[in-house]
């Protein structure tokens, strides 16, 4: 990023916005595994050099990649699938603008030492990182609010941080597809980096099927 | 893929949860489902097979967090069974979910405490303790455990990831290590050795996960995750400036035959056709100056 970042932190990211993709994904993730830990990194399509960075422009998240559910204390295949993801981004114009996380325990949704250490590996080369972990003990197939809680990292540690969280198209519209996603069951077919480890003809970063059936069910 | 569709009468409903029983098989949520479809309104036909399904659609309803089906089932169970342990289990499995963790902990004492050779409610105590976060109580009550059933891989695998969620690399060696006396053949305890190596890092550990991770992969030559930490650690010693450059020629060799047996892996499907090959190019590439 070679535009200001300092001034775009303060101003511009009042508003957080959930594209339904990236949602969806996120929320398939943890209901796929709900007893392990899982994580994932957020995206957003790069903004193009001619576009000025001047705070109007909305800060939207529009996809998702979901990583590890299994082994999220030992650090070189969340490593491996990083520098991939890097390589991934940089051949269809997106960038990691955030990175999401939920713990094992349903009633702990606090950033533990694994969400610093990833965030502040990717806050490296994008200083107004989100950090999004997921409150396990909303989640329930009729969700009600995007159950997440927001930080940034800040001076080396994870500090919550004050936005609104907007969801796309609109927030019953993302909620719904989301419900009915969970009801027909589609969390199986979310492919993470676990599962590609598995087996490598899954991909993970697009998930093409789980992109067709959100698809599907939001129109 | 639906269950309750591919299934199609109570009988096939009974063989299938019977199949899921033998095999150890949790299934909750398809166990649920197959429960409410076909077996609830036929538990009567079931004979003397009637207790032991419902106690496990009990502890699948559980896991699903579907109290309502869990109550009525332990209910009848406990009248049919009122000095039962494996009852007695899910009744303290039920008061856990309602968050009375403390009286679902005291029940448990006082199960080991009838019967210190039953390893079942010790573990659970862990499981508690662990869902609630005081991590360094699950510790102590996993240490202890393990006095008592030293041969229980599956607690020395828990008390390992236990370590390494407190940063305790050391420790979580040393139950690796342990895992490694039990099954010198598995895989994936030598693969774990090499993840925890690695994340330690410096040259020695470094060294100690790339043979770690070479003797998963005489075990298995199939293991994605091995080969790719061969390749992480091989290609993190080859660009040390403190390794000797003998040293690093041998390294720089270890990479090229991994990132040769790894595209080879690659092109067996076609996750990266549409010109994203490059995507893995840029992978070796990216990591080698990374070093």
């Amino acid at each position: 990023m070679s535009s200001t970042p300092n001034n775009d932190s303060s101003v511009t990211h009042q508003q957080v916005t959930f594209d339904l993709r990236a949602f969806c994904k996120v929320i398939l993730h943890v209901t796929k595994y709900p007893q392990n830990p899982v994580n994932g990194v957020l995206l957003r399509e790069k903004r193009k050099s001619s576009e000025k960075d001047t705070g109007s422009r909305k800060f939207v998240i529009q996809d998702a990649i979901p990583v590890l559910h299994m082994s999220k204390y030992t650090t070189p295949m969340m490593e491996f699938a990083l520098t991939q993801i890097e390589q991934y981004c940089k051949g269809s114009d997106m960038e990691v603008v955030g990175y999401y996380q939920a713990n094992e325990s349903l009633k702990d949704n606090q950033p533990d030492i694994v969400a610093l250490r990833i965030s502040e590996k990717l806050a490296e080369s994008n200083p107004n990182l989100i950090v999004v972990m997921v409150n396990n003990d909303q989640l329930n197939s009729n969700l009600e609010c995007a159950p997440f809680a927001l930080y940034q990292v800040i001076e080396g540690k994870l500090r919550p941080k004050e936005a609104r969280i907007n969801l796309l198209p609109d927030e019953d519209g993302a909620l719904s597809t989301v419900s009915a996603l969970i009801q027909a069951k589609s969390y199986r077919q979310l492919i993470d980096f676990d599962n590609h480890l598995e087996d490598i003809s899954l991909n993970y970063w697009v998930n093409p099927s789980l992109n067709d059936e959100i698809e599907q069910l939001s129109s | 893929m639906d269950i309750t569709k591919e299934i199609g009468s109570w009988q096939e409903a009974r063989d299938r949860l019977r199949k899921w029983r033998d095999e150890n098989e949790r299934k909750s949520e398809d166990v649920v489902d197959l429960f409410i479809s076909y077996i609830g309104s036929n538990l009567s036909k079931l004979g003397d097979e009637k207790w032991v399904v419902m106690e496990q659609v009990a502890i699948a309803s559980m896991d699903m967090h579907n109290l309502p089906i869990a109550e009525d089932l332990i209910m009848e169970l406990k009248e049919r069974f009122p000095k039962s342990e494996r009852v007695r289990l899910l009744q303290i499995q039920r008061l856990n979910l309602l968050g009375r963790h403390e009286d679902a902990m005291k029940g448990l004492d006082a199960m080991i405490d009838r019967d210190p050779t039953n390893s079942v409610p010790y573990k659970r105590k862990i499981a508690i303790l662990k869902s609630l976060g005081r991590t360094t109580e699950a510790i102590k009550e996993l240490s202890e455990y393990l006095n008592r059933f030293m041969s229980d891989q599956e607690a020395w695998s828990e008390l390992c990831d236990l370590y390494l969620s407190e940063g305790e690399y050391n420790r979580a060696v040393f139950c690796a290590e342990e895992l490694v006396l039990h099954t010198p053949h598995n895989f994936f305890v030598h693969q774990r050795l090499g993840d925890i190596r690695y994340t330690m890092g410096g040259i020695e550990n470094l060294k100690l996960a790339l043979s770690y991770y070479s003797q998963a992969l005489k075990l298995n030559a199939s293991s994605m995750r091995s080969i790719f930490g061969l390749f992480l650690s091989a290609s993190s010693l080859s660009t040390n400036p403190r390794v000797p450059p003998a040293d690093k020629k041998e390294y720089t060799r270890v990479v090229t035959w991994a990132v040769d047996q790894i595209t080879k892996r690659y092109s067996g499907t076609n996750v990266l056709e549409d010109g994203k090959a490059e995507m893995l190019a840029g992978v070796f590439g990216a990591l080698q100056i990374q070093g």
